[in-house]
């Protein structure tokens, strides 16, 4: 049943691709784990880098939530050093009525528009806050560092 | 009066204690039973309402409500509490209460209320073939075969009770509600704290979510069947259990117990 709901995401996905993203098993031979990419969305500091994302879908998908996290660094107050991601829909408010599509985009969203209150990484979180130009500055450094080629 | 010795006294002290402590047999036997709670039916077999008082103590106002109850709905399945179980039951219910006693007219209702609300989920931006089918497919055959006559009330059970398809059954009932709610979505956004759109996202949409007051009306609505929820609640009298019929005013053909964080089905 998984592998049918990740098949036919997988068709979905290439036949209308989410803006700014894109993903797909590395392996076609392992389609429980796919990698994606992110492109840094204009209106935030992360413009102009291109993100790595790993994707791992549980046997029970899509009634279990699939596990998404950052490959590449990323300075932000919702994403931790390992890459883990704090969003609501990969946790609690997961519902096997959503889809990779919509995660990636809730990404996108996330990395916009950031939840300091909700942090993952404290540190970050408390930058965002006090002194939003600091944080811009290191999201920016960050970006250009570890996300550009 | 007889008397005991000192020391037969201390004898029978520790036999006593000794009996006070349950046997190995019985320390397995409770074991089991705590694990075969985790693995219950989702959909448990029919037994008598009054084995319910069993969990109250005689002076719970619960219990004597449950006594109340068992007078003319004298019995239960125990659905699993899982989160899910106001869904479970109330879909089972619906179904088996179809291919028991539904009348012709009943059954194409039922089977024409779902391809209608399947139409709905689909003018919905968020909402996809690609998404729906896995969840509406099963449902929509389960419908079919009821109005055709090929389902048993044995087949339904069976069903409802293999983890992987009754899951899907209980995640279209959820987006059944979705569709209701957001239709109407102005009548609902006050008792959805505003929005409808959050309310679906945090209360609707992820499995094991319970159900309240807001998605049981939006069901029943929906599918234009009338529940009675019966609830035993130590706030209400020693006797009568609170009873709501929703839609109000539409006869109910599904009786559900509530008792708080569960509901179970109750039957005549």
């Amino acid at each position: 049943m998984a592998l049918r709901r990740i098949r036919k995401e997988l068709l979905d996905l290439r036949k209308d691709p989410p803006v700014n993203c894109s993903a797909g098993p590395l392996d076609e031979n392992d389609l429980f784990h796919w990698q994606a990419t992110i492109m840094g969305p204009p209106d935030s500091p992360y413009a102009g880098g291109v993100f790595f994302v790993n994707i791992h879908f549980p046997t029970d998908y899509p009634f279990k939530p699939p596990k998404v996290a950052f490959t590449t660094k990323v300075y932000h107050p919702n994403i931790n050093i390992n890459g883990s991601i704090c969003l609501d829909i990969l946790r609690d408010q997961w519902s096997p009525a959503l889809t990779i599509s919509k995660v990636l985009l809730s990404i996108c969203s996330l990395l916009t528009d950031p939840n300091p209150d909700d942090p993952l990484s404290p540190e970050i979180a408390h930058v965002y806050k006090a002194d939003r130009a600091r944080y811009e500055h290191t999201a920016r450094e960050w970006t250009r560092k570890y996300a550009q080629s | 009066m007889r008397r005991y010795p000192l020391l037969a006294l201390l004898t029978r002290r520790k036999e006593m204690e000794a009996q006070d402590r349950p046997s190995d047999e019985a320390i397995l036997e409770q074991l089991q039973e705590i694990k075969s709670a985790d693995q219950a039916p989702l959909i448990a077999p029919i037994r008598e309402t009054v084995i319910l008082c069993q969990e109250f103590d005689e002076h719970n106002h619960q219990r004597g409500q449950i006594n109340t109850v068992s007078e003319t709905l004298s019995h239960y399945r125990a659905v699993k509490r899982d989160g899910n179980c106001f869904l479970r039951a109330f879909g089972f219910q619906c179904m088996h209460q179809l291919i028991t006693v539904g009348s012709p007219e009943e059954k194409a209702h039922f089977r024409d209320r779902l391809a209608k609300i399947y139409a709905t989920l689909l003018t919905f931006p968020d909402m996809s073939p690609m998404i729906l089918d896995d969840f509406y497919e099963p449902l929509r055959d389960m419908a079919d075969a009821i109005v055709a006559g090929t389902l048993t009330a044995d087949d339904l059970l069976q069903k409802f009770n293999d983890p992987m398809e009754s899951d899907f059954l209980v995640m279209f009932l959820r987006l059944v509600i979705v569709a209701h709610l957001r239709t109407n979505h102005e009548f609902y956004a006050p008792f959805c704290g505003g929005s409808v759109e959050a309310f679906c996202t945090t209360d609707v949409q992820p499995m094991g979510r319970e159900c309240d007051q807001v998605q049981i009306i939006a069901l029943a609505s929906a599918m234009e069947v009338g529940v009675e929820i019966i609830s035993v609640d130590s706030a209400s009298g020693p006797r009568d259990p609170l009873r709501n019929v929703f839609p109000e005013g539409m006869p109910p053909r599904i009786h559900l117990l509530f008792r708080p964080g569960h509901y179970d089905v109750l039957l005549p």
